[in-house]
This record gives C-alpha cells, sequence and structure tokens, in this order.
C-alpha cells in the first residue's frame, strides 16, 4: 500500500511516440505489481499501470489489443498477440503473423495474358508509424501475397492505465479497460486551519496523523490529561469529516472548541524508506 | 522600583540590579532574532529537549530518534520560532535508519520531556562490533536505545576503552561522517523478485562469508533492461540508500 521512486532511466528499447520516464514508482504491498510514471500528456500526464503495460497497446480493427515486448527488434520494442508487429530493415513498421525479426518476402510477375501483376510472398501488412495517440487511427496496407486481394486495417492504440484525476498525488481513475480508482500519496486532512498527514507505515498497529494518534484506547489530539486539554475522536477517513471533541481535566478551567477533520489532498509527503541500488556486472 | 531626582542618593538593592540585568538580557535576545521574536534558546548550544514517545522509560545517555516535533510551525508559528524545540524521540527501526537521534542527558520516563544532545561531545555505552568502526548508531529495534558501532554515521567515536563488546565512550555528534551508509559495498545475494518490482536480497554486511550479520532488504537494479532478468543466487554489489516513498492503496 505505497510506491517507491527509484530515480533511474527506463531501460527499453524505442517506443515510437512516447519518452520513457526518467524515474518509476514501484509499487509495494497492496500495490505489488503496479507502477506510477508520466504516461506524457496524450495519455494524461501521469499514470499508474500494470506489468507489462509500460507503454500502450496496440489494437487491430478493434479486436483484442497486442501487448508490448521490452525486446529490442531492430531497435524497437514490439507488440504480440493476434500476431505481431515489429519494425524491419526492410519495410518499416508491419503487422504479421511471423515471430519479430523475420523480415517478409514479397515478390510479383506480370502476367501478360491477363495483363496484371501476379503477387507472391507472405501475407502481412505495412505502415508508416505507431499512432501517435489515443485518438490516432493508422491505415496498414496489405502486402506480399495479399497485396492486391486484401484489405487495409486499421491500427489503434490504447493503454490500460489509471490517469491521474487532480495532479500527481491524489485519485486516479481506470481508462482502456482498467476500472475503478487507485490512491497514490499520503492523505491529507484539516481542522482548524491545522493540516494532519498521515503517516507512510503504521506503528505498533495504528497509523498517525501529524498531531492525531492513537493513545490509551483513543484517537486524540493533544496529550490525555494535558491540563490544557485535548481532542478526542475518531480515525480520519476519506469519506465525511471527524468530530475531535475537546476535553479538559475535572476541575480544569481551559477553554476549547471542537475540531472537524476531513480530507483535504493526498502529498507525496516526506518519508523515505531504505532500500539497497545495485549495479550487475556483464560478463561477455 | 522609584525613580530618582538629581542630586538624592542611590541606593540600588540587589533585586532592583537583578531586573535591570534581566532586562538587559531579554532586549539582546530579541535583537538576534531577524523576525523579531525571540530566538529559540538552546538552539546554538546543540542541546534540545526530546519528549520519550516510547511506552518504556529511557536512561540516560542512551539514543532516540527524532521522529516529529511537539508544535509545528503550522500549529504556532510563534512558539516555533521562539521556545526550544521539542522533539519526538522514538527508538530506531530499519525503516528510521538514517533519521537524526539525540543522546539523552537525563533519564526520561514514558512521555516524559527532557534535556538531549544533538551537536557536542557526550559520553555513551557503545556495543563495539569491529574494532576499526569509528561511528556509532542507534541499534534497530533496541527497547533500551542502545548505541552500537558501525563503519559510517554521524557519532564519531572519538575515544573508547578498546577491544569489542559494550563500553563507555566518548561521541561527538553531528558534523561527523555521511549518515546513511551510501558510501559502503555491501554483497547482496538475491532471492527473488524482478527488475520491475525489485529484488528480495540478503544482504552480508561483512561480507560472503559472514553470516552473523546479514539480514533481508529490498535491492533495485535501475541499469537493468526492462525484460532482463537475475536468477536468485546472484551476488550483487548494492549500496544502501533512503528512496522516497509515499502512500498508496489502503484496500
Amino acid at each position: 500500500m505505497s510506491f517507491q521512486y527509484v530515480p533511474s532511466l527506463f531501460r527499453i528499447p524505442e517506443v515510437p511516440n512516447f519518452t520513457p520516464p526518467n524515474g518509476i514508482w514501484r509499487g509495494k504491498g497492496k500495490d505489488e505489481g503496479y507502477f506510477a510514471l508520466n504516461g506524457e500528456y496524450a495519455w494524461g500526464g501521469n499514470i499508474i499501470v500494470r506489468d507489462p503495460n509500460f507503454c500502450y497497446q496496440l489494437q487491430v480493427d478493434g479486436g483484442y489489443a497486442m501487448t508490448p515486448v521490452f525486446s529490442d527488434i531492430n531497435g524497437y520494442v514490439y507488440w504480440e498477440g493476434s500476431g505481431y508487429v515489429y519494425y524491419t530493415q526492410t519495410y518499416g513498421w508491419v503487422y504479421c503473423n511471423k515471430f519479430p525479426g523475420y523480415e517478409p518476402f514479397e515478390d510479383y510477375e506480370y502476367n501478360y495474358e491477363d495483363k496484371e501483376y501476379i503477387w507472391k510472398g507472405d501475407e502481412f501488412y505495412t505502415f508508416s508509424r505507431p499512432p501517435y495517440g489515443p485518438d490516432d487511427e493508422v491505415k496498414m496496407e496489405p502486402r506480399g501475397s495479399i497485396h492486391k486481394s486484401g484489405k487495409e486495417k486499421t491500427l489503434k492504440a490504447v493503454w490500460p492505465r489509471w490517469v491521474a484525476k487532480n495532479g500527481e498525488f491524489g485519485v486516479y481513475e481506470g481508462k482502456d479497460g482498467e476500472s475503478g480508482q487507485r490512491i497514490k500519496g499520503l492523505p491529507r486532512f484539516k481542522g482548524n486551519g491545522e493540516y494532519f498527514v498521515r503517516s507512510l507505515n503504521k506503528e505498533k498497529g495504528y497509523y498517525t496523523y501529524g498531531r492525531i494518534h492513537y493513545a490509551g484506547g483513543k484517537w486524540v489530539i493533544g496529550e490525555i490529561g494535558s491540563a490544557g486539554g485535548w481532542h478526542e475522536g475518531s480515525e480520519p477517513k476519506p469519506d465525511g469529516s471527524v468530530n475531535f471533541k475537546f476535553t479538559k481535566p475535572e476541575g480544569s478551567e481551559a477553554e476549547g472548541s471542537d475540531i472537524s477533520v476531513s480530507l483535504d489532498s493526498y502529498i507525496c509527503g516526506e518519508e523515505t524508506e531504505a532500500a539497497f541500488l545495485g549495479s550487475a556486472a556483464i560478463w561477455r | 522600583m522609584e525613580k530618582v531626582k538629581a542630586g538624592d542618593k542611590v541606593v540600588i538593592r540587589a533585586s532592583t540590579w537583578n531586573a535591570f540585568i534581566d532586562a538587559a538580557n531579554w532586549t539582546k535576545e530579541q535583537r538576534q532574532n531577524q523576525l523579531g521574536k525571540g530566538l529559540r534558546s538552546g538552539v546554538g548550544t546543540g542541546i534540545v529537549l526530546v519528549k520519550n514517545g516510547e511506552g518504556e522509560q529511557r536512561d540516560r545517555f542512551t539514543a532516540l530518534v527524532l521522529s516529529d516535533i511537539a508544535i509545528p510551525p503550522n500549529v504556532n508559528e510563534d512558539e516555533f520560532v521562539s521556545c526550544t524545540p521539542v522533539f519526538v524521540g522514538q527508538k530506531m527501526t530499519e525503516e528510521r535508519e538514517g533519521k537524526p537521534y539525540a543522546i539523552l542527558l537525563q533519564p526520561l520516563a514514558a512521555g516524559e520531556i527532557g534535556r538531549a544532545m544533538v551537536l557536542g561531545i557526550t559520553p555513551a555505552k557503545v556495543n563495539i562490533e569491529d574494532a576499526e568502526d569509528e561511528y556509532a548508531v542507534p541499534t534497530p529495534g533496541s527497547s533500551t536505545g542502545a548505541l552500537k558501532s558501525d563503519a559510517n554515521g554521524v557519532a564519531r567515536i572519538i575515544w573508547k576503552a578498546g577491544g569489542g563488546g559494550e563500553q563507555w565512550c566518548l561521541l561527538q555528534l553531528g558534523g561527523a561522517g555521511g549518515g546513511t551508509g551510501g558510501e559502503k559495498a555491501y554483497m547482496c545475494k538475491v532471492n527473488s523478485g524482478s527488475v520491475k518490482s525489485g529484488y528480495q536480497v540478503t544482504v552480508y554486511p561483512n561480507g560472503r562469508e559472514d553470516s552473523s550479520s546479514i539480514y533481508d532488504a529490498v535491492l533495485y537494479v535501475p541499469d537493468l533492461a526492462l525484460d532482463s532478468d537475475l536468477p536468485s543466487g546472484t551476488w550483487l554489489i548494492g549500496h544502501k540508500c533512503a528512496l522516497k516513498a509515499t502512500g498508496g492503496n489502503d484496500t
């Protein structure tokens, strides 16, 4: 239920129309397997994705989307699913059912009797570039044995992701096949002009929220038994508000008012967690 | 205090003179603060007030991590800048490693506030684990605030009796080593994980053959391609660091 920022280059082959971020937030605990990164403006900016969706998927004629594979094929990433989309040295971008790296074959003969070209070779499609963004579609031309007989296909980009509703830290909403909401950041509550930021981890089974803490079986602001009084309430929740009632020792003349605490926003916070950064030698 | 006229015999009582001195000192203190408010006393000497945030008593010359302050500026700015800061002290844990800490100058009951040193020279008992260690750090998880020796830290051991084991030392707090152990290389053995989510590793602080001080940790390998992987059993050099962390989904 947290994210840890690893400031490092994102080592993947080139993805057309996408610049990998310089750092990535990696999910831990209940967020294990989720990654938060900057997906660029066209895709909504700050996003959360699941492995392996570190870039967009490709959809042919509105069918099942092909997922990216981050292995280098002629300098680029490739997509796999119902066929493959990859970069070739001969034709540039192709869509075919041959494993990436294969250079499709196309040839023709002229039939003098029918006075037409007869196309031969593999069945494949070529196109100039993958789509720029979610609203862009690219036409794919039939090539090889289907050069003349085949029909055009359309290529569309989709990216299953959660998009930030309001800034990097806060609620993210599902798009392109992902549903529901996800959270990135620490909830910050506010009451009587004072902010209460939730701690990253629980201590003895309870979070702290700035001056709001769990003590003596109660959620309190201040110290129970303090001569100047303290406030008693319940644990702050993102939904609704919590009233902290002013309380004082018997006989005390201290005066105070109740504090109503409710969610203000989500923030990054200033906490860090220990981790190791390592380098792996490559023997050749 | 009564005023006198020209030619009157002046007799100054001790209490009157002391009141003048107090007033002069107060004025001088006010001028030191650019905001015109009182300067927090104690900051310049390296001695602060710490509230024992743990459930048990802490002895004199033991360590508490400074995890928070009792009165932050958003609660009371005047008090924040003008009063001696009161830190909330908690025991050292793995999550708090690298955070600042103080050595208590008096025993503190649970919840009690007392004096502690963050900058200066103080005696403290340190468990010397390696004769080569030049620094002292709070022992993670210690419920007594015990200190142990380390190759890095912010408390330099400027004197010790010698040999190993727990012993009285003189510590120079502040202005010492790196503090986070970032310069030290650790041998790490991969147990599981992936280049995307990070690897679960066993850390061998004293080398591959010394299994007495090993512990588990997370290790990221930033330079590996996303489609690469490291098999379990791989040995790596790791550098310990504190990486930014924030919250996520609770449910």
